[in-house]
């Protein structure tokens, strides 16, 4: 990534050293005193040359990429950079976005650093931080160096889970009893066999067609039944839309944490049942971005 | 607990390294309070004890406040500030939870480390100012690097010390100097020995135990002979009955003196806190405007010698003074109804006497003849001391032989004063200048003779010649001296230990003539050699022109040189890649930028199939050693023997 704009400046100490050292020079120039004078040039010179240092323990470091795994609100979202040094030892780095919370690293010359950088996540939706600010008082402490960057990255926050007003388990039960299950639809006829896919629920497994020495194949249903239920909006208990979705994202999560198949009906978008890592992430992010008109900037 | 742990160990290093060039001047007690801190905090910090709370900590610093209250008083000296210092930093490491307060107890140590160049200059002090300094910046590099460790701090700090010093010799021979004080106030007395303004009984001999050095002098010639190496410093022209007393206000001299022989050399004066500037006698001129030639000959400072200071001088071994006859009738005067049997042997002397010349030959034969001798520890002296010492003990140093003649000379009628300074020194073989010690100091009497004006009189010599070029102790009785016994069977070993420190006396000597004597004269010179004028307007514009001009190039040249290291550091097989590039080149084989390595090796593959094993080869160990972390040195010196060998011009394609 381009970094053209490295900014220095005296840190607070920078300026009391400045300080201290006009006293001393002060002091030399009263008493005539060489060695006083040599004193203070060394310090001076050593200010100097440190300003190059804190300059160059930042100049041309590159971001080579940032990832954040999603969270639920009001859990702390970590921002993932790897960076790379560029052949030279970085020194108490330190990486934070416009929220408190930063992280402060040594980079060693030749190996790629992996920096985590945390902020909280109060609301659902997609986290945008702002600039990365990465700065350094390396080594002296009189100059800061920072340099701050614009990054297209986010993350994406699920709602915060609430549990709804009853136990996972009496859905999973009551999902059975085709009548009395209000939060879910769908039928449980069998479909066909499909070749089975890593990830597939075991017990759906067609030991059947194993037997007959068919391969590994899984039955496929179609609609209702414990293991196979979509979630629906406009059921949930909750008073308002925060609230309902709280709901779903709990439910979503236990479901998936339970490994059964599950779908999602939100006002204006339905996502089939499904199971697995993507397709839990798919419902969570349409929980998070539900009434939200904020796509990620992509250039 | 965890900040102390990083930090504590540093900063208190640097505090004490600071500290310990002022223990020896420093009240004892500041000593033992400040070990006594650390080593409790380093203590607590090994074995989890209660750190002190604020309270604590507020009597602690009342305590120490007190304390240099009781031993320097109200008045506010030097050793009073550097015992603050040492004070507060004693209790400042209990504070350190903060980067502000670990920032500030590091600026602490810096400033302890300049109070203690303002009080010596040696080669000694400067060597281990950069010692400290190293040790201080370690702990500021470390302080400011949370995850760092000691070793690479005190790298970093070495690095940017190194870095710094061409800048910092440039602005030390830059920096335009002043001449005197800014302030008009000085230094306050640091308790140095040394002549004072009144010769009473004695004086002299306490400064003959004490084995310091009064000053160097280095010769433009040969070193001059012993029996010329008489040190004028102080004239004693008054004697009121006990003690002899330098005259208030002495004229400057006006007039130039006839003299042959003239000596040059340099003298570089220890700080002894008088005006006395010592000079060979009979010094010639005044050696700066900051010191006056008086009447008396004697050269006299504006201001109290607290410094070292370095003079060049010039005297002469032969003089003639008659043209000065200033203080000839004072030197008659002797207090009334004193010594009487000193009085009535001095009539006869003047009555069996014709001319001056004869009464001092033969009040010297007088010395000569009557069982005098030659002692450090002379019995007391009642009332008539100069009766006493003449015809009762006859045991005396070199302060009763000169005030006893004196008194003869001035009873007898011939003007006589005493001179005060140092006589002989010894000579540095390594470098062939003289050191002239405390222990040479010496007095002898000047009388006046119309003709020649005032002339130089030994009397203690009548009794103890070789005081001449043996020294004060060789002249001594056995035993009189301490450590006599230890001194003639140890004598290899100290003769071995004499010529080191003569060696390190002479280093010292050298780096003072170029270092601590650099002043506004030497660099008014330095910058018209290099065709700068410093008295013209331009003097100064130029001078900072030089000094920004000169910063810029050191910047530049180390921008230069940290880019070429660091590209040597980065990847060598990167380098060596794109000289495996140029060598595709020269066969008009041109990587496109867009093509990596591996595209690239089948390009070369297509238009020359002949190469394809090397190429391919080489392009193996390059994404190896590029991509993966792990690839050893073997792999490296593999890949760059395979780049060394290539040479695709030597096997020309099948056409």
């Amino acid at each position: 990534m381009a970094r053209k704009n490295t900014y220095i400046l005296p840190t607070r100490h920078g300026l009391m050293f400045l300080l201290v050292l006009a006293a001393m020079l002060a002091g030399s120039i009263n008493y005539n005193n060489n060695l006083g004078f040599l004193l203070v040039f060394l310090l001076g010179s050593m200010a100097v040359v440190s300003m190059v240092h804190t300059h160059r323990n930042l100049k041309g470091l590159k971001i080579l990429s940032v990832s954040a795994r999603p969270v639920f609100a009001q859990e702390t979202a970590v921002f993932v950079f790897l960076i790379s040094p560029e052949g030279r030892r970085r020194n108490a780095l330190e990486f934070f976005f416009e929220n408190p919370g930063s992280a402060i690293e040594n980079l060693s010359p030749d190996a790629e650093a992996r920096i985590s950088v945390r902020v909280a996540a109060p609301k659902r939706g997609l986290l945008v931080p702002g600039p990365l600010t990465v700065s350094t008082c390396f080594p002296l402490g009189l100059f800061y160096a920072w340099t701050r960057v614009r990054l297209n990255c986010f993350c994406t926050v699920y709602p915060n889970p609430i549990a709804a007003a009853f136990e996972f388990s009496e859905i999973a039960e009551g999902g059975t009893n085709q009548d009395s299950a209000p939060l879910l639809s769908g039928t449980d006829d069998f479909l066909g066999l499909k070749v089975y896919q890593p990830g597939d629920p075991v017990r759906r497994i067609s030991w059947k067609a194993l037997s007959r020495g068919q391969g590994l194949f899984t039955k496929e249903f179609a609609g209702h039944g414990r293991s196979n239920m979509v979630f629906d909006y406009e059921q949930m208990t909750g008073p308002d839309t925060e609230t309902r979705l709280s709901q779903l994202c709990d439910l979503v999560r236990r479901a998936a944490d339970a490994n059964m198949e599950y779908g999602l009906n939100l006002p204006g978008s339905f996502i089939a049942p499904g199971s697995g890592r993507d397709h839990r992430h798919r419902c969570l992010k349409a929980l998070a971005l539900f009434g939200i008109n904020q796509e990620p900037r992509d250039k | 607990m965890n900040t102390e742990k990083k930090y504590l160990p540093a900063l208190i290093a640097a505090l004490a390294a600071a500290i310990l060039p002022h223990t020896l001047q420093m009240a004892p007690w500041i000593t033992a309070w400040c070990a006594a801190m650390w080593a409790y905090l380093l203590l607590c910090m090994r074995t989890g004890w209660p750190q002190p709370g604020r309270r604590v900590r507020i009597l602690l610093s009342v305590a120490g406040i007190a304390g240099l209250v009781a031993t320097y008083g109200i008045g506010f000296g030097s050793d009073a500030f550097v015992g603050l210092l040492a004070v507060m930093a004693a209790l400042k490491p209990f504070e350190i939870s903060t980067h502000r307060d670990r920032m500030i107890t590091v600026f602490i140590a810096y400033f302890i480390i300049i109070s203690s160049l303002l009080r010596s200059e040696t080669f000694a002090i400067t060597l281990y100012m950069f010692f400290s300094v190293l040790l201080t910046t370690a702990a500021l590099v470390r302080i400011n690097d949370p995850l760092g460790a000691y070793k690479t701090s005190a790298r970093r700090a070495g690095l940017v010390m190194a870095q710094a010093l061409p800048l910092m010799i440039l602005l030390f021979l830059l920096f335009p100097r002043l001449e005197g004080s800014l302030v008009g106030f000085s230094q306050t007395n640091l308790g140095q020995t040394g002549f004072s303004d009144q010769l009473s009984p004695g004086s002299v001999a306490n400064l003959v135990q004490n084995n310091d050095p009064a000053f160097r002098a280095q010769f433009d010639g040969p070193v001059i002979l012993p029996e010329q190496r008489y040190w004028r410093g102080v004239v004693f022209s008054r004697f009121d009955g006990r003690a002899w007393h330098s005259a208030d206000r002495v004229p400057k001299l006006n007039q130039s003196i006839q003299g042959g022989d003239s000596v040059e050399y340099t003298i570089s004066l220890e700080p002894h806190n008088q005006q006395w500037v010592f000079a060979l006698d009979l010094p010639a001129k005044a050696p700066s405007r900051r010191t006056t030639l008086k009447r008396d000959f004697t050269v006299v400072s504006r201001r109290s010698i607290t410094r070292k200071r370095r003079y060049q001088m010039r005297s002469y071994t032969r003089y003639n003074t008659a043209t000065v006859d200033y203080g000839v009738k004072d030197a008659l005067n002797l207090p009334q109804e004193t010594n009487p049997r000193a009085r009535d042997l001095a009539a006869d002397l003047a009555e069996n006497s014709t001319g001056f010349g004869e009464i001092v030959e033969n009040a010297l034969s007088f010395l000569r003849d009557n069982n005098f001798a030659y002692t450090l520890q002379p019995p007391l002296l009642g009332h008539n001391p100069v009766d006493d010492f003449l015809f009762e003990s006859r045991k005396g140093y070199c302060e009763h032989y000169a005030s006893a003649f004196a008194f003869l000379m001035r009873a007898a009628g011939v003007p006589a004063r005493i001179v005060g300074g140092y006589l002989g020194g010894q000579v540095n073989p390594w470098a062939q200048y003289l050191i002239i010690r405390q222990s040479d100091a010496h007095v002898w009497v000047e009388v006046w003779y119309p003709e020649n004006g005032w002339t130089r009189v030994d009397p203690t010599l009548e009794v103890a010649p070789e005081r001449l070029d043996q020294g004060a102790a060789g002249s001594l009785q056995p035993g009189e001296l301490g450590g006599n016994f230890a001194r003639k069977y140890l004598r290899p070993i100290t003769s071995f230990i004499d010529q080191v420190r003569l060696g390190w006396d002479a280093m010292g000597l050298q780096w003072e003539a170029w270092f601590s004597a650099y002043s506004k004269q030497q660099q008014q010179d330095l910058l018209k050699a290099l065709g700068i004028d410093t008295r013209s307007w331009k003097g100064p514009f130029l001078m900072l022109l030089a000094a920004a001009a000169g910063a810029a190039g050191l910047f530049w040249l180390h921008a230069r040189l940290q880019n070429r290291a660091a590209r040597k550091k980065t990847a060598p097989e990167a380098r060596y890649y794109e000289k495996f590039c140029s060598k595709m080149a020269r066969v008009a084989i041109v990587r496109p930028q867009h093509m990596g390595p591996l595209e690239f090796a089948e390009y070369i593959a297509e238009k020359r199939p002949d190469l394809e094993k090397p190429v391919h080869e080489i392009t193996r160990l390059y994404i190896a050693l590029r991509y993966r972390p792990a690839a050893g040195q073997n792999t490296r010196k593999q890949f760059i023997a395979k780049i060394r060998a290539f040479d695709p011009a030597k096997d020309k394609p099948p056409v």
